[in-house]
């Protein structure tokens, strides 16, 4: 079986139990995914390593799961997303720290306490002009809420700036970050409740 | 003004809402079983986050969905830019151990299929809104496998005590699968797993389905995951032929 097998030729083949065109195929889709998950794991520690345990984690799924791919002409798409779920899932155990920093912020000065004289819009502008982010993270969150702008328009915004390496996903790791830090102020969290209660 | 108040103050709900949000697991199994789609309709240029406000307002509060959906979202630009992919300087060789072995020709393969054919029908009932299997030495002896291919997974190659797999146990149950493994034929506790495939359902929209396994006095339950999966850890194997394992009958669809 040559590496240009179409999809639901390489899925007939998987179904073979027991024969040498399932062996072909599995090695086949091997060959496929493991360039997947090496794309999205390269840069890490132990990168190959861990490209090829996920790669093996997302084949058995196939293997056990291939009854529930209902459009075998989208075989190799399906088995790629079963792959990146695979990496996906392994970087979130503990043992699998990100690596690779995202253009980021740094760590400023703590929140003053929420001033109860102001209404809920101007009080959220005031924790976060006066909260612990970074100039970029200002305009991340205050862009994105206040603003109703993109995460295209704001990566363009920050590359206007100056740094080339802003994508779209930057700035939303960036807003859940700032938001996180944000959310460890109990004082101004307790005063969004009183607010939002009904 | 008055409706600038108003937008203003749409706008502060929604950033305080998001503050407030506390994601538990539910809620980032969710978000990554969409997170694809999400990507992809980002990546094409569509409103994504209109399409999918359930998942941009989760990716706002939960920083590791972030992380991961950062991941998905560099990778697919890079295909979809045609940009060189980082390519591995070689490819290993995988381990296809797992692959069934081929089928056994002649009566011994019809004499086990009759076998596992008659204590299946002895062993599985509906008692109100579940279906009960019970497993028994003559389906577990029924179900081993004549050579037991290992499972390939990190590590060590657990070895398979036995597969057995139900089609259509129910008209809501398009399959039932369970295995049972255990670190070599010595062990005293190993692992089952039960897979559920619903009628009309796939991944990843297979998870919730209630398992209870019993052995002896010691009750279990779980949920399944999105492959409609769940894994009962440290099962000690010699209670599993008295076993009895149910599945909570999904509404008919």
């Amino acid at each position: 079986m040559d590496s240009n097998t179409d999809s639901a030729s390489l899925y007939t083949a998987c179904l073979q139990d027991g024969s040498d065109a399932q062996i072909d195929a599995f090695q086949q889709l091997w060959s496929y995914l493991y360039r997947v998950t090496y794309a999205m794991t390269h840069a890490r520690p132990n990168g190959e390593a861990l490209a090829a345990d996920c790669t093996q984690t997302a084949l058995i799924k196939i293997h056990r799961n291939l009854a529930q791919c209902r459009d075998p002409a989208s075989f190799r798409a399906w088995a790629a997303q079963i792959a990146r779920r695979a990496v996906i899932d392994a970087l979130r155990q503990p043992d699998h720290a990100r690596q690779v920093p995202f253009p980021d912020d740094e760590r400023v000065q703590a929140a003053p306490p929420p001033d109860d004289s102001l209404d809920l819009h101007h009080m959220l502008l005031e924790a976060i002009q006066h909260g612990p982010l970074s100039e970029r993270s200002r305009r991340v969150v205050i862009g994105r809420f206040f603003h109703e702008q993109s995460d295209e328009k704001l990566a363009g915004d920050e590359r206007s700036l100056g740094d080339e390496r802003v994508l779209p996903s930057h700035i939303q790791v960036t807003r859940a970050k700032n938001l996180a830090k944000l959310r460890q102020d109990t004082a101004l969290l307790d005063r969004l409740r009183d607010y939002l209660a009904p | 003004m008055a409706e600038k108040s108003q937008r203003e103050m749409e706008q502060a709900r929604r950033l305080a809402a998001s503050l407030l949000a506390a994601p538990d697991d539910q809620a980032c199994q969710a978000c990554l079983d969409r997170v694809e789609e999400y990507v992809a309709a980002q990546v094409a240029g569509k409103p994504y986050a209109q399409l999918f406000p359930d998942v941009a307002q989760h990716l706002d509060a939960c920083v590791a969905c972030a992380e991961s959906y950062a991941l998905l979202y560099e990778a697919q630009l890079r295909a979809a830019q045609h940009d060189s992919l980082p390519l591995p300087a070689r490819i290993p060789a995988p381990d296809l151990s797992f692959l069934a072995p081929r089928p056994v020709a002649g009566a011994a393969l019809s004499d086990r299929a009759a076998q596992l054919r008659a204590a299946l029908t002895m062993a599985v009932e509906q008692t109100g809104e579940r279906l009960r299997l019970r497993l028994t030495q003559a389906l577990l002896a029924a179900s081993r496998p004549p050579v037991a291919p290992a499972l390939a997974v990190r590590g060590n190659q657990p070895r398979l005590m036995f597969d057995l797999t139900l089609d259509s146990p129910h008209p809501t149950i398009e399959r039932l699968q369970l295995s049972a493994s255990a670190a070599d034929d010595a062990a005293e506790r190993g692992d089952l797993r039960v897979q559920v495939a619903l009628q009309g359902r796939e991944w990843p929209d297979l998870a919730g389905v209630a398992i209870t396994l019993t052995l002896g006095a010691e009750q279990r339950a779980a949920l399944t995951d999105p492959w409609g999966e769940t894994v009962f850890a440290g099962v000690p194997l010699a209670l599993l032929e008295a076993a009895l394992v149910e599945v909570e009958l999904p509404p008919a669809m």
